[in-house]
Parts: structure tokens; sequence; C-alpha cells
């Protein structure tokens, strides 16, 4: 079930009307039977893994608060994440692994019989894996005191909103929120809520899914394209992968908030970044703080010197391209990341951000060095990405008319275009700022964002990128 | 919160009188659109033409069959990328027009059609022709099919327009796809690339044996061999040749063959036919399409073996 099918929209309606009918007290139970029927839509069985999860991390803390032992603490936190990442490993990177050792294996004249067990992705499966393993850490630092209460404990763990495809939620800040039974429905929520998942839905089926066409068509036979194709088709690529997962992360935010809770905010206009550091800060936001609370500040952050932060930022950085699946083309892609981020540290600053031409000349290389990152972390293979990358580096020119004169991805580049206007004049928050402009400028934005989706959108599209993460 | 609720409702209102006053618009435009984008050609078939033959397929009989080989009352309503669920609803839609061929029908049908693997893309077909969905019961039914809740789509004028829109208002400026001339053919020039894309896409694969039982490619073969039936119309299937065909296109077009010999239906199958002289590279653009000489030579073989009166 998409935020962006008709079904979702029903499903939703049913909820949201229950929800607030409902009397106070037994409304997390209502959202924890939603958010099980939600995740079991995809495939049922799956529910069990959640369900393990769940108890893994609640009866550990449990343990782990209860103890006075620092040692028996430690175990029981050490488990918790060896749990965790096994049914991670299991289902998402086993068959990842299996070929590496049968590639050493085969480098050293032996041989080495794979099992042949072939097993689905489980949606949200590294979403999930990573807010339950945050919410142990922050019990086992005393961040957070223990949840006791089960079903709240796994309402937090699967609230349907942010279950699939995130933002990975801190407990600190969503157990609270999905434990009181106080809330009441107000109209800046309602009115909030709406828009963005309005915002949300025009930036995933009328630009994302109109962008893919295009990409997916040039990418699937890039060896016959000439490299001012393939060059736009990443352009429309960053365009994709920006409108599909912001999209996303819109329209969750906006039915939490309809439904009374706040989630973190998870993309900052990323593409208007004049510094990698800065466009990992609005980028992915909730991924990218887990990985510096939980990863890169345990492994020393900044703290000794320039060489020994470049391998952490290198580290976190590869580990993070690994979350996003078990291939090389993502490791590749963290790597350079990291690449750029450590010399941007290693030199202070190395990209102009003061003046508006100098900024723009940093936004433009910026922009530019993240579309090298999403060459490989759209391509099936390093071998696939190499070649694109050699075809654009021997860039001839083409005649853009071709590309802009056929309207099958007009729609693209209209919903692009759109999106940049709205985004350049109301950085940071759509609608927050977007409410100070006046009544005919609002409405007549509404209006073109609803009929947008209606004409342009793509009905039926793909699901959204993040779900086989 | 009540002021909230105004607000939404006053947007709504908006929405709604927009809806159908873009709706209207947008009828008129797709009414009078006779590009070959946004099924103008089809358009255009259904106020314009009457023919004797019609070719129905996808692009490999859009631009691999000549209509005027087979005679000047002979038309192609082939679409690229479009299978067998769009073919029986075009031809349904014909049957509403009174725009049937008077006397055969020659259909391409790709034997992978019956794999059950694409009876979702067969089903997603359909959807192309939404403009028709509150005026022919076949389609609608047809696309109320994909969820319980598609018909809720379709409380909105625009949505028929969904996916058509741009190219209804950019058609004009388009250099290609203008009013059809070639009664419906879109001939393929050769480039110097065609060669080398050809034997790229040669399908060297191994596959498990093919199993063809999807329910839904048959359901629709059946509507367009029910129509026929009713109107008279001799149903002809072919499946235009691959250079080099793989063994599981050979696999799928003898089982098709089998299929098609239990519906009483004639089948031409070039998967397997000795195609002579167009096995040479020159005729291909790529391993499963012609350009315009291998077009027009695929086609002089055609009407020689279909025999039509």
């Amino acid at each position: 079930m998409l935020f962006n099918s008709i079904e979702f929209i029903v499903f939703f309606g049913v909820i949201f009307t229950l929800y607030w009918i409902a009397p106070k007290k037994w409304r997390w139970l209502l959202l924890l039977i939603a958010s099980y029927f939600f995740y079991m839509s995809w495939e049922p069985i799956y529910i069990v893994l959640i369900l393990i999860s769940t108890a893994i991390d609640y009866f550990l803390c449990l343990h782990m608060t209860g103890s006075s032992d620092q040692r028996l603490r430690k175990y029981g936190l050490a488990l918790s994440i060896f749990l965790n990442l096994g049914l991670l490993f299991t289902f998402k990177y086993l068959g990842f692994f299996q070929d590496l050792m049968q590639h050493v294996f085969h480098a050293f004249g032996a041989e080495y019989h794979a099992s042949s067990l072939q097993l689905l992705l489980p949606v949200g499966i590294s979403f999930y894996t990573f807010q339950t393993i945050s919410y142990s850490i922050d019990v086992y630092r005393g961040n957070l005191p223990v949840e006791r209460h089960f079903g709240k404990f796994a309402l937090f763990v699967s609230f349907f909103p942010q279950l699939v495809a995130g933002p990975i939620e801190r407990a600190g800040d969503l157990l609270p929120q999905v434990k009181r039974d106080d809330i009441k429905l107000e109209s800046e929520d309602l009115r909030d809520g709406l828009l963005l998942f309005i915002w949300g839905l025009f930036k995933k089926v009328v630009v994302a899914d109109q962008a893919a066409m295009f990409v997916d068509t040039y990418y699937a036979s890039y060896s016959h394209q000439s490299g001012g194709f393939l060059l736009f088709a990443t352009y429309m690529f960053a365009l994709q992968i920006y409108c599909d997962f912001s999209g996303y992360s819109d329209m969750a935010i906006g039915i939490a908030r309809m439904l009374g809770i706040r989630l973190m905010d998870n993309f900052k206009t990323p593409y208007f970044s004049s510094s990698m550091t800065s466009f990992w800060r609005n980028w992915h936001i909730s991924l990218s703080t887990w990985l510096k609370d939980y990863l890169y500040i345990p492994l020393g952050g900044n703290k000794g010197g320039k060489f020994r932060t470049s391998l952490n930022l290198m580290t976190t950085m590869v580990l993070g391209g690994l979350w996003h699946g078990a291939n090389w083309t993502f490791i590749i892609w963290g790597a350079l990341n990291g690449f750029f981020l450590s010399i941007e540290k290693f030199f202070h600053r190395l990209l102009p951000e003061r003046g508006l031409f100098l900024k723009g000349i940093s936004m433009f290389i910026v922009f530019h060095l993240i579309c090298l990152g999403w060459i490989f972390f759209r391509s099936q293979s390093v071998g696939q990405a190499l070649t694109i990358l050699n075809k654009i580096i021997h860039l001839v020119p083409f005649d853009l008319y071709f590309i802009l004169a056929d309207n099958r991805f007009s729609g693209a580049i209209i919903g692009a275009l759109i999106l940049i206007f709205l985004e350049a004049q109301i950085p940071f928050q759509p609608f927050t700022a977007f409410r100070k402009k006046n009544v005919v400028y609002r409405y007549s934005i509404y209006i073109l964002l609803i009929t947008s989706v209606l004409l342009l959108g793509v009905s039926g599209g793909a699901q959204f990128i993040y779900f086989q993460f | 919160m009540k002021q909230t609720l105004w607000k939404i409702g006053i947007v709504l209102l908006i929405v709604i009188g927009t809806d159908r006053g873009l709706g209207w618009y947008f009828d008129k435009k797709y009414a009078s659109n006779h590009f070959h984008y946004a099924n103008g050609h089809l358009n255009y078939y259904l106020q314009k033409v009457h023919c004797d033959t019609l070719l129905l397929g996808s692009s490999r009989v859009l631009d691999g069959l000549v209509p005027q080989v087979f005679g000047q009352r002979t038309y192609s309503i082939a679409e690229a990328s479009k299978h067998l669920g769009w073919c029986a609803a075009v031809l349904d839609l014909m049957q509403q027009y009174g725009r049937l061929p008077s006397k055969a029908l020659i259909i391409n049908i790709e034997p992978e059609d019956f794999l059950n693997e694409f009876a979702n893309k067969l089903k997603s077909d359909v959807h192309y022709l939404k403009y028709y969905y509150d005026k022919n019961p076949f389609i609608q039914s047809e696309i109320n099919r994909s969820s319980p809740f598609e018909w809720v789509k379709y409380l909105s004028s625009l949505y028929r327009h969904n996916g058509n829109s741009l190219i209804l208002l950019t058609n004009p400026w388009q250099q290609i796809g203008r009013l059809p001339t070639l009664n419906g053919y879109c001939p393929i020039s050769p480039t110097p690339q065609d060669s080398v894309r050809t034997l790229q896409d040669i399908d060297r694969a191994h596959y498990p044996k093919p199993v063809l039982n999807s329910s839904t490619a048959q359901h629709y073969f059946k509507h367009i061999k029910s129509i026929c039936k009713k109107n008279h119309i001799e149903l002809i299937v072919i499946t235009a040749p691959f250079f080099k065909p793989s063994q599981r296109s050979v696999e799928c077009g003898q089982l098709m063959a089998k299929y098609l010999a239990k519906e009483n239906t004639r089948y031409l199958n070039y998967i397997e036919k000795d195609i002579g002289e167009l096995n040479q590279l020159r005729f291909w653009f790529d391993n499963h399409h012609f350009v315009d000489a291998g077009a027009q030579k695929f086609s002089v073989l055609v009407k020689k073996d279909v025999q039509l009166p």
C-alpha cells in the first residue's frame, strides 16, 4: 500500500476518522493495529520480523535497566545490536557476502558452495532496525528511560507513517508522543499535515515518477546512448531521488501531523547547499544524524586530528553506503561522498559560501560532485557506472532540443520548474513560510499542485526508491 | 478548527470548479487531436476511417507492416509498447463507434503476452484509454479490475486526461506524429548504429521453459475473437520475426501455435518461418524492429501468406 495510491487514501481516511473518535486511551492500540495492517499489505509473513525486533529490544532493554552490573548491561546492548544487525544481515546482505566469499575462495583456487536460499528483502527493514538499535543505545547510555508498556513500544517501532522509509525517529522524540493520550486535533496540524501530504504527493507523482521514465529508459540502454543524454539522465536522477524520497518524507510527516504526532524533518533543500558538509546536513537528515551520533562520534568524530577525522568520515560514509544496499555501487557511492567530505574537512573550506556569485559557483560544483555519486548509486553494477562516466567525460555536444521537445518528458520538466520555483522561494519549510503569503497566491499554488497531480501525476507509478533499502 | 474546515472546503470547491472547467477544455482538445501521441491516430480513425483490413499491434506493426502494401483500404492502428489488452479495448471501441474493418483483422501478438508475468502489463495498457472510461463499458470494467477504488479517480474530469494533457497542448509544435498520411504506418529510417544495435540486442540468455497460461491474455484474446466472429471479420494472428530469435522466443512461438490451433485461429509465426532475404542486417533497426526497407519486404511476405481476397 503506497502513500500515492487510492487504497492508502481510503485506508488513511478510515484510520483518521476512527483515531479522532476513539477513546483517547485506546488510540495507541488503533494505531498499532493500523501499522501492522499497513505493513502486512506488502508481505504478511514479514510482520514476524518486526515482532522479533520489537521483542528483542523491549526485553533486553528492560533487562539492561534492571541490572546494576555494568558488564551485564554491556552484554545486553551487544546482544541487542548483534541480533538486530543479524536480522538485517540475513535478509539484506547474505547473498552479497556469499558472492564475495565465492570470489575470494575462487581467487585462492578453493571452492565455496553458497547456500541457495533466496530471501525477499523485507520492506523497511533497514529503517526500523536502525530505529530500534538507537533506542537500545540510548537506554544503555542512560539518555532515555526504558519503555515498560510493550504495546506502546511496539507502536514506536512500527508507527506506519514512517515505518517503511523513515524518517528514522529517535525514541526520545517519538515515544513520548505515541504515549500521550491527551492529543487533540489542532487546526494547525490538520492544515499543515494536509498541505505537506499534497506537497509530497506532487513531488512523488509529478516530478519523481515522470523523471523516472526518462532515467529508466536511458540507464537501461546506456550502452546505446550518447554522453549528453546520459548526463541529462543523471541530472534527472538527482531530481528523481530527491523528489521521491523527500516526497515520501513530506507525506509521512504530513500524515503523522494529521494524527497529532510530529516527526523530524528529513530534507532541507539539499541541492541548494554550497558545501558537501552542508549537503549532508540537509539530505536524509534522520540517517545522517543517526550515523553521526551512533557511529561517527563513537569512532572518535573529529577529535583525533585531520587524518583520524578523515578515516572516521570515510568509515561512516562507506557504512552509510552499505546501509543503502548490498552492492559495490553503494559502497563506492559512500566512499566517494566520504572522500569529498574528508577533502573539505582537511582543507577547512574549499568552496566559498559568501557572495551570491561565488555561492552559486559552489552550489554548482557541489551539485555535480553529488551527481557523480548518483551515477554509481543508480547503476546496476560498477561496470555500468564506469561506462556511463566514460561516456559523459567524452561528451559530444548534443541537441538539447530533442530532449526538451520530446513531450514524454515535458511533464517532469514542468514539475521540476514548479518545484524549483517553490523551493527557491520558500526554503526549508514550504508551508510555514508559505502561510505568510497573500491568500490569492496561496490558493493558486494549492490549485496548481492538486491540478498537476491530477493531470501530470503518474498514476500507479513505481514504488518509492527507498523502500528497497 | 471551524475556520480551517471552511478553508479546506473553499479550496475543495475551487478544485472541483477547476477540474470541471479544465476537464471540459481538454475533452475538446482530445476530440480534435489527430496527432500520433495521446491516441490521436485512434481518434482520427474512429472519426474518419472505414477500412477493409485493419492492422493492430505494437511498434512491431507500427513500423513493421506497411498498410498500403495490403491495399489502399488497409489501415494500421498499432501503437508502440501496446499489447493484447490495448488491442482488445481498441477493437471494442471500434465496434462501439461502428468502425470495425469490413473484411479482416491482422493482429500481431507476442507469445510472451501469454506469460503470467506480463499480465499486469496487459492490464495497465488499457489505462492508456482512460478518456473512454465513462464512454465504453468494456474499458471501464477492465480499468476497474485494477483496484476496488479505481473508480474514485474518475470522479475527476481531469484524470481522464492524466498523462496526455501536455501532449494535447504541445502537439501543434511537434515535428513528428502529424496527421497520418501513410494509413497509420510510421517508417524507421536507417542509421549507422542499426547493425551494432541489432547484434547487441540478440538475446543469448538461457531461460527456463516458458509456460503460456496467462488467464488475462486469454481473456483479451477471447474478447478479440468474439468481436471478430460476431462481425464476420477474418482474424489472422501473426508474430513478427526477430533477427536471430532466442530459444525462448522459438519455444514461446511453438506454444502459441498450439494454443491458437486449439482456438481455431489462423496463425502465422514468423519467428520460425523462413524470412529469406530479411535475415540480412541491413533490414533491421534492432533485433525486433525493421527499418523501412525491411518493413516493405516483410509486408509483401505477409500479404502473400495471408492471401486476402
